[in-house]
């Protein structure tokens, strides 16, 4: 009986603690280079959204990220009654810590009162990013908006995850002048300058207070071919080509400053 | 043919006198701004393919020479082999980066990321093609510049179902998790032909509301007196 009761502790002991460390982790476990780090902070940690006053819930704008010696710390500071147990169930909520290289790196969240005032560690979690992938892509990521200063009106919109892969969006007009736009959802890299990938257009319903995503018609239309350091003349020139049926559209085209 | 292919690129490498350098674009960049190094490598010519690593808050770059079996070097541009990397969004802190060229160092570069003002500037960069889920078909593109203003496109359907994309060319932060902008409709020439700007209308047709929050975005468009609001995510590949 004792040691029934002694083996129960130690199992409560053990799954407390088992808790206690999951508390804090990645979003993604293996993240490669340039692909943004998130540490997840689990359910129940932070409070709902939209806040309630009632209960502790993080104040993301006193929230700070640092690092030192390799170690990133991240100090959520809390708003309200700041009774941990009181808090709610919740989403578990994503922080973005940063973008790096290949490299081993630890992370350890703290919590702060409303005053400032330290409040414990929720977790730490550590993750490493591995040379780039064997596969064929630049160590650069392109994503933004992409435009011709001369031409001011029409842009291409890129996107590059972590995989590699390209989520090209092309904003253009049509024959009779109305806005139209196609999408390269995926491709592959050709070379580490050359992104290559089917074009579609769409059509579908309009957005309102619901939409039906079975009446969206997705028909093939051509094929892009992105070009980086168009010419070896620097990263921050491009050419787009687009082979359409109704024709070649081909465009060079720079990263839009803010 | 390979041995002389070594000795003419040995032979061209003393006669040609640029030197290399190393610069990062910003010293103080912010939590959100990508760190980008410029490289000169003078006259030597070097692999596409950077090594970068990290270890401590030390960064190192490693410009590699590429093969030199190729029938002669080409001449140096006249300003030298230029090169740019990527290396990174850092949380606040001081940095070094140490630039090698092989195995000899060309430079160590200080830098310092200066934690965002919490009550005026974003959390994090929300860039990013934000859609929901269920509903397929249409999509949000966020751009982000720095800690600094959004832009937006937005593409969805017309009444015709036929394409429809609106642009939110910037606004400003209301908070660090919030974000407004008025919403443009655009006309214009056929992309297929010669582009002339001068003929692209821009009509406002209302608003946009951006609150960032956990990972999720809760988009809500005032377009033409109609208001539509949305949770979305990031879409992950």
């Amino acid at each position: 009986m004792v040691c029934t009761l002694r083996l129960g502790i130690a199992v409560a002991c053990l799954c407390s603690c088992a808790v206690a460390l999951a508390q804090v982790g990645l979003s993604n476990t293996t993240p490669v280079p340039f692909e943004t780090v998130r540490v997840r902070i689990a359910r129940g940690v932070v409070g709902n959204f939209p806040q309630r006053s009632q209960y502790p819930v993080l104040d993301e704008a006193a929230t700070r990220i640092s690092m030192a010696g390799g170690k990133i710390t991240v100090t959520l500071r809390m708003l309200g009654n700041f009774d941990f147990n009181e808090i709610p169930p919740s989403e578990p909520v994503d922080l973005a810590i940063g973008q790096f290289p290949p490299g081993s790196y630890d992370v350890e969240v703290l919590r702060e009162l409303p005053d400032g005032t330290p409040a414990g560690s929720i977790g730490t979690a550590s993750f490493t990013i591995g040379a780039p992938p064997a596969w064929l892509a630049p160590a650069i990521n392109y994503s933004g908006i992409w435009w011709n200063p001369d031409e001011s009106g029409w842009g291409l919109n890129l996107i590059q995850h972590g995989s590699g892969v390209i989520f090209a969006t092309w904003f253009v007009y049509g024959a009779d002048g109305k806005p139209v736009w196609y999408v390269v959802p995926d491709g592959t890299w050709s070379s580490v300058r050359d992104y290559i990938g089917p074009v579609y257009r769409t059509t579908g319903p309009v957005l309102g207070s619901s939409f039906d995503p079975s009446k969206v018609s997705v028909t093939r239309v051509g094929t892009a071919h992105l070009y980086f350091n168009w010419n070896g003349t620097g990263l921050a020139n491009a050419g787009v080509e687009m082979n359409l049926d109704s024709g070649r559209v081909f465009k060079l085209i720079t990263p839009q400053a803010f | 043919m390979k041995r002389i292919a070594l000795i003419a690129f040995a032979w061209a490498l003393p006669s040609v006198s640029l030197a290399q350098s190393a610069a990062l674009e910003r010293s103080t960049p912010s939590p959100q701004e990508m760190v980008v190094l410029h490289f000169n490598g003078g006259s030597n010519r070097y692999d596409d393919a950077v090594d970068v690593s990290m270890a401590g808050n030390r960064i190192t770059v490693v410009y590699k020479f590429p093969g030199v079996d190729f029938p002669e070097p080409p001449p140096p541009p006249a300003g030298g082999y230029l090169y740019q990397t990527q290396l990174g969004k850092f949380p606040a802190g001081d940095y070094e980066v140490a630039v090698m060229a092989g195995s000899s160092l060309i430079a160590t570069l200080p830098f310092h990321v200066v934690a965002s003002n919490p009550s005026i500037q974003p959390f994090e960069d929300h860039t990013d093609l934000w859609w929901n889920p269920q509903e397929s078909g249409w999509g949000l593109n966020v751009v982000q510049h720095g800690a600094g203003p959004i832009f937006a496109t937005w593409f969805v359907y017309g009444a015709d179902g036929s394409p429809q994309w609106y642009v939110v060319p910037g606004g400003k932060w209301t908070s660090p998790i919030a974000f407004t902008g008025s919403i443009y409709r655009t006309t214009g020439p056929d992309i297929a032909g010669a582009f002339d700007p001068s003929k692209v209308t821009r009509t406002p047709v209302g608003s946009a509301a951006f609150v960032f929050h956990g990972g999720k975005l809760q988009a809500s468009f005032t377009v033409d007196g109609t208001f539509t609001t949305r949770m979305l995510q990031r879409q992950s590949f």
